[in-house]
């Protein structure tokens, strides 16, 4: 009885995952081992080809500057994104509401919109170029766009919210007293920061890593627009691959070791998480 | 009531230790504490006694540094510490809700101020454990905050203050969140750890019974004032005001005018008649307001000795377990209570009884007439 209860429960759940996430995650898991016929159809022939052409120095480059292009855009999303936080949580209830939504507005308008305003920004007669000539503080202009620079900025920008919002959370959580009975023990601001405040938010902060650099990886529009023409990370690749290209198999083949990237570190994140957990409960 | 037959109580000279003079703190529209000044001295158990809101945990954050006063000094040791920040004061304090570190275990938790002061870890070792047989948890070293019960978090919570050997010891109504059994417990285990350690508690509660039973002295705070500070014996015996009296114990008050005064009592005229009292320092036709705890009162005494009497008819019996309550209500209309154990020596009055009610003139309270904000308040 109880177990019927549980499946009717579990039921819907699990049927609209199986149609719109298992499903297509399968298909193309499938037509990663396909090979790609002469005009763009799809050979259903068994094949590794497309995963050792992944390893090629060519692509697994673009592989490589993706991950640490999304672990950088990650880490300047903490570094602005906490204390950013940390004052959110610090205003009053009313100032609080007013930032959370400014935060979220962006969200709003148009993601195309935003990033081609970013263009206008950063292009060599843009808004920041501009006013630093203006303001005498450079002499010739900074050619920033285009570059992994450019994408770097973008991704932060857009991606900042998704690092503030679960860091707020767990700020929010915390027991003001316990900074009381901090400072109260004897300890500076820096010693409350690093013994109470990281550890207590280390969860928000791990969400936010997460959540921001889980995209990033997956960036394409992006690199596309404040990139320029060179496919600079691999949702550039994988987007030539399915639609200019037309090799679906490929496509799919990086599709699934981006996918499989993400999951080994959720998974080294699962364990250590446990660890930890394991470690406190030996202490018990 | 026992009185402390610790040595350090009474053959010590007594010498200050805190003095807080003319502290002021205000919030945008009210004066939270208004122009305080305070001495305790070394080695004392105070307490710091007011209903909810009366500035007690204001006063205390500014004691140990977590909150500026607007105005005053604190002297601690000879040494002006008002502006000293919180973590170099030589103070420590038990909170409100414990705050123990979630993410630590009680290890952790104790060490935490050594080693901030980096204090060798052996010497860490040494002290924690030392602290936590003090408050009777010797092995609870390796659990964490969530797996204790409340008065065990609480006993890890004062040592984790007493292991710095702070020269004052401050405690936000350490026993507020325990269940009364564990509160009387708590209660004796506390003055015994203060009476051993001899540091300075100034401890901050609004249950009366707890600051008479631990408390050397005791200051009543009301709306950001001190009303009385004084030890428990004269706090109940001879409050200053209506507010104090009201505020400790229970008290069956009369409104009436000093018809007599002498250099060593004086006799007021209220509604039911004359009552005498010893107390001094009023003058004729001063308004006045009598009290009259209701264990002082007589029913049907016989001795000489209880000057004042009144004439009363019992309205109601409430029995309490260990005692009886009698209400009573005199001719001229005026209600008083009569307390009385439950030990057989009296013989209970029927409702409706006519009885006489009589104690001694120094059982009589004067007060002066409160002013209308003391009298809201209370
Ligand atoms: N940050 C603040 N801003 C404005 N008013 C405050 C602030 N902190 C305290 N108060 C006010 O100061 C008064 C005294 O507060 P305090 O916390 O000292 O009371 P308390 O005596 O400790 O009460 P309780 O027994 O409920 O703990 C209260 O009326 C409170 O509303
Ligand atoms: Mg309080």
């Amino acid at each position: 009885m109880k177990s019927l209860q549980k499946y009717i429960t579990l039921g819907p759940p699990a049927i609209w995952l199986g149609i719109f996430f298992v499903a297509p995650l399968l298909i193309i898991f499938v037509y990663s081992f396909f090979e790609r016929g002469i005009y763009g159809d799809i050979v259903y022939t068994f094949s590794l080809d497309n995963y050792l052409r992944a390893i090629d120095p060519l692509y697994a480059k673009t592989l490589w500057r993706s991950t640490w292009i999304s672990v950088v855009s990650t880490l300047i999303c903490l570094v602005l994104g906490y204390p950013l936080a940390w004052y959110i949580a610090r205003q009053s209830a009313k100032m609080k509401k007013l930032l959370l939504v400014l935060l979220i507005v962006p969200f709003w308008t148009n993601f195309l919109v935003r990033t081609y305003a970013w263009i206008f920004i950063l292009r060599t007669e843009g808004l920041l170029n501009n006013t630093l000539l203006s303001l005498g503080l450079i002499s010739s202009p900074l050619e920033i766009l285009f570059t992994q620079t450019a994408v770097i900025i973008g991704l932060v920008y857009t991606y900042l919210p998704f690092m503030v919002l679960p860091i707020y959370v767990s700020i929010e959580k915390l027991d003001r007293a316990l900074f009381d009975a901090c400072r109260d023990l004897g300890a500076t601001s820096w010693q409350s920061f690093k013994s109470i405040m990281l550890p207590l938010t280390k969860p928000g902060i791990i969400s936010g890593c997460i959540l921001v650099f889980v995209p990033c990886l997956g960036a394409y529009i992006t690199p596309d627009l404040l990139g320029g023409a060179k496919s600079l990370m691999v949702g550039n690749l994988i987007q030539v691959q399915f639609l200019a290209a037309r090799d679906w198999p490929f496509g799919a083949a990086l599709s699934f070791i981006v996918m499989a990237i993400v999951l080994l570190l959720l998974f080294a994140y699962a364990r250590w998480g446990t660890n930890n957990f394991d470690k406190a409960a030996e202490a018990k | 009531m026992a009185i402390n037959p610790h040595p350090s109580n009474i053959y010590k000279p007594l010498k200050p230790l805190l003095s807080v003079e003319n502290i002021r703190k205000q919030y945008v529209q009210q004066i939270v504490l208004n122009d305080l000044d305070l001495t305790v001295n070394e080695g004392e158990f105070f307490f710091l006694l007011g209903p909810s809101g009366c500035g007690k945990t204001t006063l205390l954050r500014i004691l140990s540094g977590l909150l500026e006063p607007d105005a005053g000094r604190i002297v601690l040791n000879g040494t002006d510490i008002t502006h000293t920040p919180a973590h170099l004061r030589d103070v420590n304090t038990v909170f409100q809700n414990y705050a123990l570190f979630p993410h630590m275990n009680v290890f952790d938790n104790v060490a935490f101020g050594l080693r901030m002061k980096k204090v060798s870890e052996t010497k860490v070792r040494e002290n924690v454990t030392e602290a936590l047989r003090l408050v009777s948890l010797p092995d609870f070293s390796s659990r964490m905050p969530s797996q204790m019960s409340g008065g065990q978090m609480q006993r890890v919570a004062l040592a984790r203050a007493i292991v710095n050997e702070p020269s004052v010891l401050l405690l936000d109504e350490p026993l507020g969140a325990l269940d009364v059994k564990l509160r009387k417990q708590m209660q004796s285990e506390l003055r015994q750890l203060q009476r051993k350690l001899g540091t300075t508690f100034i401890c901050v509660t609004h249950d009366q019974d707890e600051a008479l039973t631990l408390g050397d002295r005791i200051a009543v705070m009301n709306k950001g004032r001190f009303e009385q500070i004084s030890d428990a014996h004269t706090l109940y015996n001879q409050p200053v005001s209506h507010y104090v009296c009201d505020f400790l114990g229970e008290c069956n008050f009369l409104e009436g005018s000093v018809q007599q005064a002498t250099s060593t009592g004086c006799r007021v005229s209220v509604h039911d008649g004359f009552i005498e009292a010893s107390a001094p320092g009023f003058k004729e036709a001063d308004q006045v307001t009598v009290g009259i705890r209701p264990e002082k009162i007589a029913l049907n005494a016989t001795d000489e000795t209880r000057q004042n009497q009144l004439q009363a008819v019992v309205s109601e019996r409430i029995f309490t377990g260990n005692h009886y309550q009698i209400e009573c209500i005199t001719p001229a209309g005026s209600h008083l209570n009569v307390l009385f154990m439950n030990n057989g020596s009296l013989e209970l009055p029927e409702q409706g009884a006519s009885v006489q009610l009589s104690w001694k003139n120094e059982d009589t309270i004067i007060l002066p007439m409160p002013d209308k904000g003391t009298v809201n308040a209370s």
